[in-house]
C-alpha cells in the first residue's frame, strides 16, 4: 500500500503526478513498461476534495498534446463554456528519501481510467491538475495539524 | 488537434446531447461512441469506446461521450455538467 507524503502550508497541497494518456494504455500491459517508458512529463497537481472529478487545465493538456475524447459543458469563473474531455491514467510521483538520504523517485499508478475535462484557470495557475474525488475516494487521505499530508492506497 | 478532429468533436457532442434522453435509462454511466453524429455503439468504458473507435475509424474522427445528466462539481475552481443548461 504506497504512501503519499507532502507538505501542506495550511492552505493547499499539492503532490507531483504524471499522466498517461488513453493511447498509451496499452504499454501498462508489459509488467516492466515503467522502467522502459520515458515521456512521462511530471505535472503539479492540487488536491480538491470539492472536485466530483480529476480534471486538467489546458495549458498542461496542451503541453501534454493530449488527444480529446470528447465535449462536456463546464461552468467556471469565466461563465458558462464547451469544453474537450480526455481520457488517462493517473500516477503519483514518490519522491521520498531512502534510509541513506538518496531521493529514489518512483511512480505509483493508479489501475482506474480517468475522464477529466480541461478548464482554464489562467495562465499564471501554479498547478496542472486538480486532484478530485475519483482519485481521493480510492484511499485514505490524512491531513495533520503539523503540515503533514499522507495518501494511502 | 486538427480542426476536423476539433469539429468532429463538437458536431458530435451536439448531436449527443439531442440523444441524451433516450439514451439516459437503458445507459446510463456507460460511454457511447460517436461518428459523423450518429451512435455507433455503447460501452462499459471510456477506454473500451476509445479503442472501438481507434479499430474501426483509422482518420480518428469519432468521440466518446458518457451517458450521463446532471451537474458535476470541479470544486472551487469550475463547475462542469454533462447537459447544457436551461
Amino acid at each position: 500500500m504506497p504512501d503519499i507524503l507532502e507538505q501542506h502550508n495550511c492552505s493547499q497541497v499539492f503532490v507531483p503526478v504524471v499522466l498517461l494518456p488513453v493511447e498509451r494504455f496499452e504499454e501498462t500491459l508489459d509488467p516492466q513498461w515503467l522502467g522502459k517508458t520515458a515521456n512521462l512529463q511530471v505535472l503539479n497537481a492540487l488536491v480538491d476534495t470539492g472536485a466530483q472529478s480529476t480534471n486538467i487545465t489546458e495549458n498542461a493538456a496542451r503541453k501534454l498534446g493530449l488527444e480529446p475524447s470528447g465535449m462536456t459543458g463546464i461552468h467556471g469563473v469565466n461563465g458558462p463554456a464547451y469544453r474537450n474531455y480526455y481520457i488517462f491514467k493517473l500516477g503519483f510521483v514518490d519522491l521520498q528519501k531512502d534510509e541513506r538520504g538518496f531521493q529514489k523517485p518512483s511512480i505509483h499508478m493508479i489501475d482506474r481510467e480517468i475522464v477529466g475535462p480541461e478548464f482554464d484557470c489562467g495562465a499564471d495557475a501554479d498547478f496542472d491538475v486538480l486532484l478530485g474525488m475519483d482519485i481521493l475516494s480510492i484511499g485514505t487521505l490524512t491531513i495533520t495539524h503539523t503540515g503533514k499530508f499522507k495518501f494511502s492506497f | 488537434m486538427s480542426k476536423a478532429k476539433r469539429d468532429a468533436i463538437a458536431r458530435n457532442y451536439e448531436a449527443f446531447e439531442k440523444m441524451l434522453p433516450s439514451l439516459i435509462n437503458a445507459a446510463k454511466g456507460r460511454f457511447a461512441l460517436m461518428r459523423d453524429q450518429e451512435l455507433v455503439g455503447l460501452f462499459d468504458g471510456a477506454s473500451a469506446a476509445h479503442f472501438a473507435g481507434a479499430e474501426k475509424f483509422a482518420d480518428g474522427l469519432f468521440s466518446v461521450q458518457k451517458v450521463e445528466e446532471g451537474a458535476i462539481s470541479l470544486g472551487f475552481f469550475s463547475y462542469a455538467r454533462y447537459s447544457r443548461a436551461a
